[in-house]
């Protein structure tokens, strides 16, 4: 009885509600010539339809809440290199089916495609965010989401790009199915705590993939990070989950699959990193869990810094890596508890699935050239491989808590 | 021929100890390259940051005088050589720390997310506080003020 009143009453809204607002056309056919004027016109719960074609107007700002502005047909915003193309200054607003294109560059305005500004529950979704100095920018707003949109950048210089998704001070965000390219860093949360950043592509960054500082209590989860220059960069957060995320190709001196600076609590879970110079950085932070991911083919696959503590490995699967773990301290002393290692080669007599010797991870070598880098240029001299066998035997010089004493036999499912 | 190729690295990494070893000037940042020695974030914004050039000849790059201010605050004064920040008008031009003066609290955010913007003198300071707001300082009031505050 209740559920069908409810759905009785939700389907009278759902046919009352157009009947009250109205819609607004733009365009061929259409009551009104300009974006701005269709804005100037609508009342709250109205939609503004942008029919196809090319509209060189000043910059646009969304002043009606609870409207919606949607495109039909991919009609073209441009802000003629001179200004923001479309900003989002009332609450409930939705944005939809619009190509937003080029702000041009200035040194100091921080242009951007379309924005948020002090506003709540906006919808940017399903929009062409192309060739802007910023992409989409949520500035001081609150639950907003940012989905289905492609965010591309290409042909500026490096000096004058920004974000593609930029978060700042925006709580409770959910930016969800997102495409990001070639901005400086794809996917950016600045004092953003309560996001949930989901299944979204951030490749070819010129800095990093996915970007956050002094945002607590984050989620993200199923995203894909390709190709950045530097990877992807996590600094100053508390209680952070990364899961079921793909890091890959991040290669440079200075790219990380993931870098975890001053991360306190969180759980790393089930991600893979896969063909990074380094898989997994970590300074500085601590009480993490780091299970059940895979490091495939990195340089370096997990790199854990001494003043991290209380950092616990488990499940995870190591395998064709140049190295495994390295630290820069022998004080290090991070847990590594029945991960799989391709490079254990000890036995399981007792049938139980665990190994009966404990695995180093840690070759003496990979702690020499964290101290020395240029020594790497001996990675594969023969008098290393003996120094790494009897260090191995016999730690003296590598960490003695960086010791997995219960290597699985198998690769964990 | 295909003998060759191995040399090439090794003779790039000589080059770059020679040169690290004799660098007395600061060296230029390297946009989307250089880490930044104390937050380890890549440098990509040439209009902010700083650089340290040590005793030893060694230098430290800084995406911030946030940054830049937290290394000094954490270094033996003997130890950190001539210090240098950049001039927000001039990106990527390093100016030394007691000649320049700068901008808390301005309009433009650095990548640190706080506002302390570094510029060639004071009186260039105090012309642009007019657009950005802010407060002037010198470096010695950058100083003191963090160490006041303890903050950014």
């Amino acid at each position: 009885m209740l559920r069908s009143a409810v759905l009785r009453f939700a389907v009278l809204m759902s046919v009352a509600a157009p009947a009250r607002a109205a819609d607004l056309v733009v365009g061929t056919g259409g009551q009104f010539a300009t974006i701005a004027s269709a804005l100037a016109a609508a009342k709250p719960g109205d939609r503004v339809i942008v029919r196809a074609g090319t509209y060189r107007e000043a910059m646009l700002v969304i002043r009606t809440p609870g409207l919606t502005v949607e495109g039909q047909g991919w009609p073209t915003l441009d802000g003629q290199g001179a200004h923001e193309v479309l900003v989002i200054a009332a609450d409930d607003v939705t944005v939809r089916g619009l190509v937003a294109t080029n702000t041009g560059v200035s040194n100091l305005e921080d242009r951007a495609g379309i924005r948020a500004r002090d506003v709540r529950r906006c919808v940017i979704e399903g929009n062409r965010v192309l060739d802007n100095l910023w992409g989409i920018y949520l500035q001081r707003s609150a639950d907003c989401i940012v989905r289905d949109n492609e965010v591309e950048a290409h042909g500026l210089r490096q000096t004058e790009s920004g974000n593609g998704i930029h978060l700042w001070y925006s709580p409770g965000a959910r930016v969800e199915r997102n495409r990001v390219r070639g901005q400086r860093d794809g996917i950016y949360f600045e004092f953003s705590p309560h996001g949930v950043t989901r299944d979204n592509v951030s490749e070819r960054s010129q800095r990093y993939g996915l970007h956050f500082m002094f945002s607590d209590s984050c989620r993200y989860e199923h995203n894909t990070f390709r190709d950045n220059n530097s990877g992807v960069a996590v600094m100053y957060s508390r209680g952070v989950v990364i899961s079921d995320n793909r890091f890959e190709h991040s290669w440079g001196s200075a790219a990380y699959g993931l870098l975890l600076k001053d991360i306190m609590g969180g759980e790393i879970a089930n991600n893979t990193f896969d063909r990074n110079s380094t898989g997994l950085f970590v300074e500085g932070s601590s009480r993490l869990l780091v299970r059940g991911n895979v490091f495939t083919q990195n340089g370096w696959a997990a790199k854990v810094m001494a003043d991290a503590d209380e950092n616990t490995f488990t499940a995870n699967r190591f395998s064709g890596n140049a190295f495994d773990v390295t630290t820069n301290s022998r004080s290090a002393n991070s847990t590594f508890d029945g991960n799989w290692w391709d490079e254990y080669h000890g036995y399981d007599l007792n049938r139980d699935g665990v190994g009966d010797t404990p695995f180093h991870p840690v070759r003496l070598f990979a702690f020499v050239v964290e101290q020395h880098p240029a020594a790497l240029l001996l990675l594969r001299a023969p008098l290393v491989a003996i120094l790494d066998a009897a260090e191995r035997v016999l730690p003296v010089l590598t960490p003695e808590a960086l010791v997995d004493r219960r290597p699985l036999m198998r690769p964990p499912q | 021929m295909r003998l060759v190729p191995p040399r090439r690295p090794i003779l790039l990494a000589l080059a770059g100890l020679i040169a690290s070893c004799s660098a007395r000037e600061p060296e230029p940042i390297a946009l989307n390259e250089d880490q930044c020695g104390l937050c380890r974030m890549t440098i990509s914004d040439a209009r902010f940051g700083g650089e340290a050039v040590l005793p030893t000849g060694r230098v430290k790059k800084f995406d911030s005088v946030e940054c830049l201010l937290g290394w000094v605050r954490a270094t033996r004064v003997d130890q950190r050589g001539a210090i240098y920040v950049i001039d927000l008008q001039h990106p990527g031009k390093f100016v030394a720390v007691d000649k320049a003066g700068f901008i808390k609290d301005g309009l433009i955010q650095g990548p640190m997310g706080g506002s302390l913007l570094g510029f060639e003198s004071l009186a260039k300071a105090e012309e642009q506080r007019a657009v950005l707001g802010g407060r002037v300082l010198s470096w010695a009031q950058v100083l003191a003020d963090s160490a006041a505050g303890m903050g950014h």
